[in-house]
C-alpha cells in the first residue's frame, strides 16, 4: 500500500464523522508520512498498522471524552496471558461445587427435552409442516380454478366473437351483443390470466421458501441439540 | 510492557512531551518521544492529541517546513496546571503502590 493509497482509504472509513474532525485527522497524517522522512512510507504504514485501525482510534476517541479508558500497549503480554491465569475456583474447596452445579443443570436440559420436547414438539412440528403444505397445495389448487376460469373465458370470448362476426350482416343488433359479450369474456380472460402469473410467480415460490425455511429451522435446531 | 496505560496518564505524558520544547513541537515528533516512554501504538496518539486540544490544554499553530505548512502543537497555561495536577497525582499513586511491593513481608 502507498501513502496515498492508505489516506485515501482512511478518508473513506471516516466518512461517516463530522467533515471538520476528518479533515483535520487526514490534515495530520499527512503532516505525519511528511515528517517521517522520504522514502520511510512503508514503515510508518507498518507502524501505523492499517487505515482501519487508525479510523478505529479516532473515532474511538470522539465517543470518549477525557474519559477512563485505558490504550492498550502494543503486544502486550498481560492481556494475551489472562486467559491461562490460574482462576482462583481452582483452588481448594471450591473445586467440586461448579462441577455438581453444572451436571445437575444438565440433567435438567435432557428431561426437558425429553419430557416436554419431544411429547409436545413432534406432534407441533408435524402440524405446521402440514400447515405448510396445504398452504402450497391451497394455492396451487388457486392458480389450477384460476387457469380453468380464464381458458373458459378466452374460449367464450372467442364464440361470442365468431357467431357475432357471422351474424354481422343479419342481424347487427344481435351481432354486436354477442361481439361485445365476447370482449368481455376476453378482458376477464386476460385478468384472471395476470392474477395466474401473479400466483404462480409470487405465491407458489413464497410457499416453497416457507416450506424450506421451516426445514432450515428444524434441521438448525437438531443439529444443536445433538451437539 | 505488562501494565494497560489509562487515558488520564497518556494525557500527562503527552503533556509532558509538549512541555519540554517550549516552542511547541509536532505530531510526528511527539509520538516518537512518546513511544520512547510508553510501549503504545502509534495510532492511539492523534485522539489524544486532539481532546487535549478540544479542552484547551494544548494550542496550535503552523509553520512553514521543508515547503508545507508544518502544525504545531504547545502547551497552554491551563495544560501546565493540568500536568502538575497530573505529576503530583502519579506521585503519590506510585509511591503507594511501590510501598506495597516493597513493603511486603516474606512468605
Amino acid at each position: 500500500m502507498t501513502k496515498q493509497e492508505f489516506l485515501e482509504k482512511l478518508a473513506a472509513l471516516l466518512q461517516d464523522i463530522p467533515a471538520e474532525e476528518r479533515e483535520a485527522a487526514l490534515e495530520f497524517y499527512r503532516g505525519y508520512f511528511d515528517d517521517a522522512g522520504e522514502g520511510r512510507e512503508a514503515e510508518v504504514i507498518r507502524e501505523l498498522e492499517s487505515p482501519e485501525k487508525v479510523a478505529e482510534q479516532i473515532k474511538n476517541g470522539l465517543k470518549t471524552g477525557l474519559g477512563t479508558d485505558s490504550y492498550e500497549n502494543a503486544g502486550s503480554p498481560y492481556d494475551k496471558n489472562t486467559s491461562s491465569r490460574p482462576v482462583p475456583e481452582n483452588y481448594g474447596s471450591y473445586e467440586k461445587q461448579p462441577k455438581k452445579s453444572s451436571g445437575w443443570r444438565t440433567f435438567g436440559i435432557v428431561c426437558l427435552v425429553l419430557f416436554i420436547g419431544i411429547p409436545i414438539g413432534i406432534p407441533v412440528l408435524v402440524t405446521v409442516f402440514a400447515l405448510a403444505l396445504s398452504a402450497l397445495v391451497c394455492v396451487a389448487l388457486l392458480a389450477v380454478s384460476v387457469a380453468m376460469v380464464m381458458a373458459a373465458g378466452f374460449f367464450a370470448g372467442i364464440v361470442f366473437l365468431v357467431v357475432g362476426v357471422a351474424r354481422l350482416a343479419l342481424a347487427p343488433g344481435v351481432a354486436l351483443m354477442f361481439c361485445g359479450s365476447g370482449f368481455i369474456c376476453l378482458a376477464v380472460g386476460i385478468l384472471l390470466l395476470l392474477l395466474l402469473m401473479w400466483v404462480i410467480g409470487r405465491g407458489v415460490p413464497a410457499c416453497w421458501r416457507g416450506i424450506k425455511w421451516l426445514c432450515r429451522k428444524i434441521f438448525h435446531r437438531r443439529g444443536g441439540a445433538r451437539a | 510492557m505488562v501494565f494497560n496505560t489509562g487515558a488520564a496518564l497518556l494525557d500527562a505524558i503527552v503533556l509532558a512531551v509538549v512541555s519540554e520544547e517550549k516552542e511547541g513541537t509536532y505530531g510526528y515528533k511527539i509520538t516518537q518521544e512518546v513511544r520512547a516512554v510508553l510501549d503504545v501504538s502509534e495510532s492511539t496518539l492523534y485522539p489524544v492529541l486532539r481532546r487535549l486540544l478540544k479542552d484547551g490544554c494544548l494550542e496550535v499553530y503552523d509553520m512553514e517546513y521543508g515547503g508545507r505548512n508544518r502544525r504545531y502543537y504547545k502547551i497552554t497555561e491551563s495544560g501546565r496546571r493540568q500536568l502538575n495536577l497530573y505529576i503530583t497525582e502519579w506521585k503519590e499513586y506510585s509511591e503507594r503502590i511501590t510501598s506495597i511491593f516493597t513493603g511486603r513481608k516474606k512468605p
